[in-house]
């Protein structure tokens, strides 16, 4: 190899937007990935601890900005050890559910309110677990703030719902304007359901975003409730568009099948299974409903909460396009469930690929002012824990 | 020597210093304006081979080299330190193949094997107050869930108990013994003619059951097949498979997004069923084997399916998605157990 002279400068010159890089590729990370997989069975999951490890590193080494990458620090190690308690506390749930359904239940009232510390452990785990350019990452949400955010206001959320609900049942509650209370209800409950969702998200996001940290500088991000309003309400205004026109395809097939609902009554077996298909195919489209739902206002959000944060003199900005979003994740949805689930590396890389792609950073990356940790152990006991009960917070 | 261009990054510290990095087999030396070292490469940390990742050095007080040429560093260093099998186990097409057919296989034989083998294993191991609470519990759901007292009268009752307990004598003579001692109780369903077990050795025998065989031999038959759930510890062994499948599938996913979670959800689902419908199965094997001895035929239970087959309205739900094999199926199989 012959020496180079290097052009560090091109990269560093102030002020820019630099876009995020995405370098793997699903061929390369299908190899990784049934590896994984293969060597799980045989060591009977004892290697998932360093297959998770690999496909993270995988994941955040591909990752890339201005020359650098990411970086993921977990150990094994200090995986198996949280995914061993992890799997005991499941083992323990599940066969406590069996046993004692009361029991079980106290147990889970109990561990609800615990969900908080633990969604702070996880993304305090996550952020140190993660480096760029040698330093780490950190959150330092408090306890006391994500009580309120993730337990109070939700509570308060659902509280205000039905306060207002109650209220025009008990102004309009009269069997002559019973229609009219119904349809009002219903009106000022959606109503108030959006503008409550709105209210909590906002809180949550703003919570998160300002509490992460990159070596000595703190993220900041100005989230307005009103950009919520905004997502929630578009987010319902489709989700009633979609209703309407699978009711109306519904109605449509329906008619035609009502002449073999009819057969019903004479005992045919293949009518009854024509129910069971029936009902197969309304929940399939309104699971789909939605993914659709879901997909669209996560994009939104994640564009608007991005695009707010700022850190260490750098502006982010994600421009990702919204339908194109949802596209990719219905695809994504028919791929796995087309190959039973084979495709999956290809649906991990093309979806990290379209949403770290879209990220920009705008500004002075030489970042001579940063300073701070450039990592340390601890044990991933709240990270497995949340993953094994299916607790997600977040803003990535 | 090698000599390649790149950064150093300082511990905590996110500027980046130009920096060469001059190399062999055996040793490296660098330079930059920051920091010079030389050392061997025992005293570096090389991070992983994953791919076409961008690999670094990570010196021992913590300093980052990442160069600036990331295919032809990776290169050099498989070139000078070699290459991990588990990079090449990843890498090479042939491995991967083979890796898809192993996993495929083995998965299928965990499935179909693994999962049954080892909760048969633990079931028989379950203390017995386990297995009281149990069934204590369930029959409490049942009393929810439509059971009623039965309407039997108590001549009728105290029939059908001397016929359960001689078919446990039978049984004890042919050597079958079982951790709790059976016991059979009779309630009344509006909703059909039912029988089933319970972990604690309680057998549930419902009026309709009763109203539908056309002789008490029939009735036998149908105990024969609760005893024989019993006899394999039919329900600990459901849940100790449907645990250990739920774990297992939460670790394979993993990191999943909430589709994969639902599939992985439905996949467990669609395994237990299929579990389920393998016990069925045995517990009639149980029934025909002690038939053929005593009759020489398993006539009361195939023609006890009989009229349950022309009592219920089969396809109501597809085969895949039940707890039970079709009763076409299992008289089929009873009639070839006569052989």
């Amino acid at each position: 190899m012959e020496p180079q002279v290097t052009n560090h400068d091109a990269t560093l010159t102030p002020p820019s937007t630099h876009g995020l890089r995405f370098k793997g590729t699903g061929k390369e990370y299908f190899g990784i990935w049934i590896v994984n997989v293969l060597l799980s069975i045989i060591t009977l999951g004892i290697y998932s601890a360093w297959a998770k490890v690999r496909s993270k590193r995988y994941f955040y080494g591909n990752t890339q900005l201005a020359g650098d990458h990411f970086e993921y620090l977990a150990t094994p190690m200090q995986i198996l050890i949280g995914r061993i308690i992890a799997v005991a506390a499941l083992a323990c749930w599940s066969l406590l559910n069996n046993l004692q359904p009361v029991v079980a239940g106290v147990v889970a009232l109990i561990f609800v309110c615990f969900i908080p510390v633990l969604a702070v452990r996880n993304l305090r785990f996550d952020a140190r677990m993660s480096r760029f350019r040698n330093v780490c990452f950190d959150f330092k949400g408090g306890y006391v703030e994500a009580y309120k955010v993730m337990f109070f206001y939700p509570l308060l959320g659902y509280l205000a719902v039905s306060v207002v609900v109650g209220i025009v049942g008990v102004i309009f509650f009269n069997p002559r304007t019973l229609i009219l209370a119904i349809v009002l209800g219903s009106i000022v409950g959606l109503a108030a359901m959006v503008w409550a969702y709105a209210w909590v998200t906002a809180a949550l996001h703003r919570y998160i975003m300002n509490n992460y940290w990159y070596g000595n500088q703190a993220f900041s991000a100005e989230i307005q409730q009103g950009q919520f309003l905004r997502i929630a309400l578009a987010a319902a205004l489709v989700f009633v568009v979609l209703v309407a026109v699978l009711l109306a395809v519904l109605g449509v097939t329906g008619v035609f099948s009502l002449s073999s609902l009819s057969s019903l009554t004479t005992g045919g077996t293949e009518s009854v299974a024509d129910i069971y298909t029936l009902m197969i195919v309304c929940y399939v489209a309104f699971a789909l409903v939605g993914v659709i739902i879901s997909s669209y206002s996560r994009a939104r959000v994640h564009n608007y909460v991005l695009s707010q944060t700022r850190v260490a003199d750098l502006a982010l900005s994600s421009r990702m396009p919204v339908w194109g979003y949802v596209g990719l994740v219905l695809t994504n949805v028919l791929l796995t469930v087309c190959t039973l689930g084979l495709a999956y590396p290809w649906v991990r890389v093309r979806s990290v690929r379209y949403v770290s792609e879209a990220l920009a950073v705008q500004g002075d990356l030489s970042l001579q002012q940063v300073h701070g940790s450039a990592g340390q152990g601890q044990v991933a006991i709240a990270d497995e824990l949340s993953n094994a009960f299916n607790i997600e917070v977040g803003a990535f | 020597m090698y000599v390649v261009s790149g950064h150093l990054l300082e511990p905590g510290a996110a500027a980046r210093h130009p920096a060469q990095l001059h190399c062999d087999q055996h040793a490296l030396a660098l330079h930059s304006e920051v920091k010079s070292a030389e050392c061997g490469w025992r005293a570096v940390q090389v991070s992983d081979d994953l791919g076409s990742l961008p690999r670094t050095l990570t010196f021992s007080d913590g300093w980052i080299f990442t160069p600036q040429d990331v295919p032809a560093f990776n290169q050099l260093l498989h070139q000078l330190r070699g290459r991990s099998w588990l990079q090449r186990l990843e890498g090479s097409l042939r491995w991967i193949l083979l890796a898809m057919v192993v996993t495929v296989v083995s998965g299928f034989a965990v499935y179909r094997y693994g999962v049954p083998w080892l909760s048969q294993a633990i079931a028989p191991h379950v203390p017995i107050s386990v297995l009281e609470l149990m069934g204590k519990q369930t029959q409490v759901v049942l009393d929810h869930a439509g059971f009623t007292p039965t309407q039997l009268t108590v001549q009728r009752q105290q029939q059908l108990q001397q016929a359960f307990a001689q078919l446990l004598a039978e049984l004890q003579q042919q050597h079958m013994a079982f951790r709790v001692p059976p016991k059979l109780v009779f309630r009344s369903f509006e909703q059909g003619p039912n029988a089933f077990a319970l972990p604690d050795g309680t057998v549930v025998l419902t009026d309709q059951m009763v109203a539908l065989a056309r002789n008490d031999r029939q009735l036998q038959g149908v105990l024969l097949h609760e005893l024989g759930h019993l006899y394999h510890h039919h329900m600990m062994t459901r849940l100790v498979q449907s645990s250990i499948l739920s774990v297992a599938a939460a670790m394979m996913i993993g990191d999943g997004s909430g589709v994969a979670d639902t599939l992985s959800g439905a996949g467990v689902f669609l395994m237990t069923m299929s579990y389920s419908r393998d016990h069925e199965r045995e517990a009639d094997a149980f029934a025909a084997s002690v038939l053929r001895t005593q009759d020489h035929n398993t006539e009361a239970l195939a023609s006890l399916y009989r009229l349950l087959l022309a009592d219920k309205k089969e396809g109501a739900v597809p085969v895949w998605l039940s707890t039970h094999p079709g009763l076409q199926e299992r008289i089929e199989a009873l009639q070839q157990a006569r052989e």
